[in-house]
């Protein structure tokens, strides 16, 4: 665990470090560490320095809410959280609201759309948009007979409504829709069920042992259907389980994950990624993540709060919250940058700036979300690569 | 009936996997009486054991034998250095059960400190599919169900039929008559921690197959299900373990075929509890509840 030193400002990484979604702890911290290099490389934030602090929510509600708590009554220098995943988003966000600090969430969770806490902030889009785009895909990949199958987590099921809902307005045919208990000695009889139904394809959201768990199944009863995923399934973690389910071979020929697209070609991309590969010693294999949407969003998250903070000339997280979209969207006359640096240098000549990041504009409406298009990614020789786009209406026509 | 059928060749394999798992934790149970909630954990140690064997090239079976035999040495171990200690310097039951849990907690945070947070499956294929009266099973899963059938009926030869078994029954009804009778307890003890941590160890690999992919966490995650089968059963009878992993490898499969996959628990533990509310003691159990711990 990092601690700040005497005048560093902490930015804590609020997300699961054990159990099912251990992942998105190092996720987490590979947007966070690239970020705090780059920043404190610039001189830092009006004079202190950016601390991350990995601090394990362990990924459920009952462990989170005594680790928020303590956190926020032991760091006295916190001016930030990255954190509160789909798992925990709505049991800490009210804890860290209270306490004036501004969190950049990730969760997917639709509850959140509309939310009126001022310290809430997230920059990806929401889940129900991406079980809209993952309906959107099967129809633009053709596949009209199509299955859904999603875990019981609240992470899972914050996207099925909409992609239920999304393939019946496309005039897919859905065969079977299947909630899976996660975390089962078996799914046989699930699985079976939907073998009979013959599927195309099936859109899925679930843990990295229950997808690999049901796919194993699956594919002991004849041949595996095309898969539309989410975001979930390019984490190295989903993808070791499966793979070592049903083999490499057989999950990149079948998998279409559709993410929140941003094009990682930026000048903002290019200066995370360089940032990313210096840091091994704080996340281990740190290239890993380096198409990762979360990870990237939590890149620019940081960069944000610190630029809000050299444009309200001020740490305090009650000051700088309301300054956040005005270093992220357009304004008459505003500079567009793409760094800390850029920005910082733009700030100190009076100017107005955009933050362009590394995730693509980050435009927040007046509950404080912002959101990108999708796209459908394959991977290949060793790297997930943009099949297609998904356009606007595409995605408008499953909701 | 097919459907039928096919939930019942599921729910069959899920009893063999289970019941394994849910006879060491039991056998050990009767003869200690030492509720071990640290079960999972050997079970996860012995996966891992294992997983090191069968990705050097060793094939899944011998991996599995080999790391069974290192399960009933870790069982050993535990007792050995733990918790006979605790029940020598006579703790309560209750404050025995916090020790197995604080032991499961520290082996399964350690075995992720070495392994990390993410998912590891064996180099096993399930082999071809075969239709047995309409139960569709794999070449692994039908080598599972056989596996569990001989443990079985080792286990329940070894218990009726030797000196030996004859000894841990002896303790399971009356340790201090069983010790002035002149059983050597110590012994008996430590063969039932061994015996323990063969069939955790059996049990882990099959789970583990069974699962596919497997974490540092696994087994402590499964362990509910094993309980649950013994405490059906009736905890501290083998047989029972047996019968109580069948009921709920059944009453789960069934559930997911013919009414909502999201309520096989649910259903599986209202059984548990009608049954209990019928038997208390479990479908076999005639353990006193008076029994104290011996180590």
């Amino acid at each position: 665990m990092a601690h700040s030193g005497s005048g560093s400002l902490v930015v804590a990484i609020f997300h699961a470090y054990s159990g099912p979604n251990a992942a998105f702890g190092p996720e987490a911290a590979a947007g966070c560490f690239p970020a705090e290099k780059l920043i404190n490389a610039a001189g830092g934030v009006l004079g202190h320095k950016i601390v991350c602090d990995p601090t394990d929510s362990k990924g459920d509600p009952a462990d989170a809410v005594p680790a928020a708590n303590r956190l926020i009554a032991s760091t006295s220098s916190l001016v930030g959280v990255l954190g509160g995943g789909s798992d925990t988003a709505t049991a800490v966000v009210p804890l860290f609201a209270q306490a004036n600090i501004p969190v950049f969430s990730t969760t997917g969770q639709a509850s959140f759309d509309h939310s009126t806490s001022p310290y809430f902030w997230r920059i990806l889009s929401p889940d129900p948009a991406q079980g809209g785009a993952m309906a959107a895909a099967a129809k633009k990949l053709g596949l009209t007979r199509v299955a859904t199958v999603f875990g019981n987590d609240s992470s899972a099921q914050g996207s099925a409504p909409a992609a239920i809902a999304g393939v019946t307005k496309l005039h897919l045919h859905l065969v079977t829709n299947q909630t899976i208990a996660i975390g089962q000695l078996s799914y046989r009889s699930e699985v079976q069920k939907l073998a009979s139904a013959k599927p195309q394809v099936i859109i899925s959201e679930a843990d990295p042992q229950t997808s690999a768990t049901y796919l194993s199944e699956l594919r002991q009863l004849g041949t595996i259907p095309d898969l539309i995923t989410d975001p979930v399934s390019q984490e190295p973690g989903w993808r070791k389980a499966v793979i070592g389910a049903i083999g490499a071979s057989n999950l990149n020929a079948r998998d279409y994950a559709v993410v929140a697209y941003a094009p990682l070609t930026t000048l903002a991309y290019r200066t995370y990624t360089a940032a990313l590969k210096t840091i091994g010693k704080q996340v281990s294999q740190p290239m890993q993540w380096n198409s990762d949407l979360y990870s990237v969003a939590d890149y620019d998250s940081v960069v944000v709060m610190a630029l809000a903070m050299d444009m309200a000339h001020s740490t305090s997280p009650k000051v700088y919250n309301t300054f956040i979209p005005k270093v992220t969207n357009p304004s008459a006359g505003a500079v567009v940058v793409h760094t800390y640096a850029a920005g910082k240098v733009a700030l100190a000549k009076g100017k107005r700036i955009q933050y362009v990041g590394a995730a693509g504009a980050i435009i927040f409406d007046r509950w404080h979300n912002a959101g990108q298009g999708f796209a459908i990614e394959r991977y290949k020789n060793g790297n997930w690569a943009v099949s297609s786009v998904l356009s606007s209406a595409e995605i408008k026509a499953a909701f | 009936m097919g459907v039928l059928m096919s939930a019942i060749g599921f729910g069959i394999v899920t009893a063999s996997i289970l019941a394994v798992s849910s006879v060491g934790f039991t056998l050990q149970f009767s003869v200690t009486n030492v509720f071990n909630l640290s079960f999972g954990s050997v079970m996860t140690g012995t996966g891992f054991i294992a997983y090191a064997l069968n990705t050097s090239g060793v094939s899944i079976w011998a991996s599995m034998a080999i790391g069974a035999l290192c399960g009933g040495v870790i069982s050993v171990a535990l007792n050995w250095l733990i918790f006979g200690r605790f029940i020598r310097h006579g703790i309560s039951r209750f404050g025995m059960v916090i020790v197995t849990i604080a032991t499961g907690l520290i082996c399964d945070n350690t075995i992720q400190a070495f392994v990390g947070p993410t998912f590891y499956a064996y180099n096993a294929q399930p082999g071809k599919a075969f239709n047995l009266a309409g139960m569709l099973l794999t070449g692994q899963e039908l080598i599972i169900i056989v596996i569990a059938a001989v443990m079985m009926t080792a286990t329940h030869v070894g218990l009726k039929s030797t000196r030996l078994g004859a000894a841990m029954r002896g303790l399971s009804v009356n340790a201090s008559l069983a010790r002035a009778c002149g059983v050597p307890t110590r012994r008996v003890v430590a063969v039932a921690w061994f015996a323990s941590g063969v069939m955790a160890g059996i049990g882990s690999v099959a789970l583990f197959l069974d699962t596919s992919t497997f974490a540092a966490t696994t087994g402590s995650q499964f362990l509910i299900m094993v309980i649950a089968a013994a405490v059906l059963g009736g905890v501290g009878s083998a047989e029972g373990a047996v019968v109580g992993a069948l009921v709920v490898g059944l009453a789960t499969e069934i559930t997911a075929a013919y009414w909502n996959p999201e309520l096989k628990d649910v259903v599986a533990f209202v059984v548990l509890i009608l049954v209990l509310l019928v038997r208390p003691q479990g479908m076999f159990s005639q353990l006193s509840s008076e029994r104290t711990a011996v180590g």
